[in-house]
């Protein structure tokens, strides 16, 4: 028998999935797909992944509140359709209604307790859980994470910011869940909000992107030394993750015995990304490997220039 | 329409479609999930290839801005993503690979199997096939996997590593050839020229 056989009968052993196997994975490509614009597609490898607009550099977090505190209620209300059915409620932290096939939930306070976005869903019959998590600018209003378990084909989740492609923290610009009538299964969302000041971000971006605190920079595979000197430059704060290229240059790991070393001018920067507002985590190693070990041979939207 | 034409239903013109109409870029998914659930999760596990196989799509479906349109079927793209995204997990299938080697049973298959008993005394060869994929050099092991599990040509594995077609070659050989050696029987020295060698 043939090594390939070999590998083959090795293989033979994972069924195929069917494509109702992958529902979880299909639902977060449309729920992308149904955040993006009729003309927000990908222009280009550097073109950003959503369009909103004019982006400040810097999200004020607590500007949200602000504006959205004025629109708090105290208590809570459910108006009622018919008898018996729900088809709004509002609380100090989310206002839920439903708007055609879809209940519309918009966030008016990003910071509270997510008790109170449960409370909402769940008076409604929906067994929706929200978890907002600090993002950089360009993240928020994305989902960042997403889970569900026993839902069907009907049963959509979707978050953005509303109006769509508003800037996350002008008047009127809110966070938003939507949650498709008569959803039948468990369901999680975790939406990029705005960090409070020195908040660390819950989701990954890369520091170079549109938008993000080294934008119109490369900072891959340059030394420490330039890249601390740019970040000096921009008045940022730069933090350093050790990694271990594996042998053969491919992939790397992290060791939490090994963040203590001293990192020189020299160590190559690998990745950086948003750590927290004002600050930049650089993925460095001392040594210099011929493949980028972070992204390989294909870095996702690097600069074209 | 019956008569549409061979080119419509290639994966290029959904792309190219799905950038005024996202909605037609979840045709690529049907098309390609399963099988790159498959591979993800034979090399992974079906706990990160959950999470890879979502990514994936979703990494494609931001970059289809940038997607070659002289490339009429985007396998070799979405592959090349998938195992780009699969190196943060190296060292999960290196670990996994081990486990094999060492213990005769597979981590991989634990959702999909009850036979655990059987499974324990199977296949020597599977422990040995694992240890052997587990010492190659990453590179070798995704060029080979590629085409023995990813269903690629020479050339669509060039494309979605992003390297030169003559390393696919040397990389796929000398694997094979490494695999070949542990499994036993064959002289290496044959196997990498694959000529008649000379004494």
């Amino acid at each position: 028998m043939s090594e390939m056989t070999h590998l083959e009968r090795f293989r033979a052993e994972v069924p195929r999935p069917g494509l109702a196997d992958l529902r979880d994975q299909e639902r977060r490509l449309l729920t992308a797909i149904a955040g993006t614009g009729p003309d927000a597609a990908g222009t280009g490898p550097s073109g950003p992944v959503r369009r909103r607009g004019a982006m400040p550099r810097l999200v004020a977090g607590l500007a949200v509140t602000t504006v959205l505190a004025v629109a708090a209620v105290i208590g809570f209300t459910l108006v009622q359709e018919r008898a018996g059915t729900a088809t709004s409620y509002a609380n100090a932290a989310i206002d839920i209604e439903l708007r055609g096939d879809e209940y519309v939930a918009t966030i008016k306070d990003p910071f509270a307790d997510h008790a109170l976005y449960s409370e909402g869903f769940k008076a409604l019959g929906l067994d929706v859980g929200l978890q907002l998590v600090p993002a950089s600018p360009t993240r928020v209003g994305d989902i960042v994470r997403y889970g569900s378990s026993g839902t069907n084909g009907d049963d959509k989740l979707g978050g953005g910011l509303s109006p769509e492609g508003c800037a996350p923290g002008s008047p009127g610009c809110a966070l938003t869940v939507t949650v498709s009538k008569g959803f039948s299964g468990k369901g999680t969302v975790y939406l990029g909000r705005p960090a409070r000041p020195g908040e660390r971000y819950g989701a990954h971006a890369m520091a170079e992107a549109k938008g993000e605190m080294l934008e119109g920079y490369d900072p891959v595979e340059r030394t420490v030394g330039e890249v601390a000197a740019e970040a000096r430059k921009r008045g940022l704060t730069v933090v350093y993750q050790i990694i271990t290229p594996d042998e053969g240059g491919d992939g790397f790991s992290v060791s939490p015995d090994e963040q203590s070393a001293r990192v020189g001018d020299h160590w190559v920067v690998w990745a950086a990304e948003s750590e927290s507002a004002g600050t930049v985590r650089l993925l460095v190693s001392e040594k210099r490997v011929a493949k980028n070990p972070v992204y390989g041979d294909s870095r996702p939207n690097a600069p074209s220039d | 329409m019956s008569e549409s034409s061979r080119a419509e239903d290639d994966d290029v013109s959904f792309i190219e479609r799905s950038r005024h109409d996202p909605e037609a870029f979840a045709e690529l998914f049907r098309r390609y999930a399963p099988d790159i659930a498959r591979y993800v999760t034979r090399r992974l596990g079906g706990h990160a290839a959950d999470d890879i196989v979502a990514e994936t799509f979703l990494t494609a479906f931001r970059q289809r801005g940038g997607y070659d349109a002289a490339r009429p079927n985007a396998r070799p793209w979405l592959y090349g993503i998938a195992t780009n995204l699969m190196r943060r997990h190296v060292r999960t299938e290196v670990h996994q690979l081990r486990v094999v080697e060492r213990t005769g049973t597979d981590p991989v298959l634990a959702p999909f199997t009850e036979r655990s008993n059987e499974r324990l005394s199977a296949e020597a060869a599977h422990r040995r096939l694992a240890g052997a994929l587990a010492a190659l050099p990453r590179g070798h092991r995704d060029a080979l996997l590629l085409v023995a599990w990813g269903g690629l040509t020479y050339p669509e594995v060039a494309e979605a590593l992003n390297v030169r077609l003559g390393t696919v070659r040397s990389r796929v050989n000398r694997a094979r050839t490494r695999l070949r050696s542990e499994l036993g029987g064959v002289n290496p020295l044959t196997a990498v020229s694959e000529e008649p060698v000379h004494e």
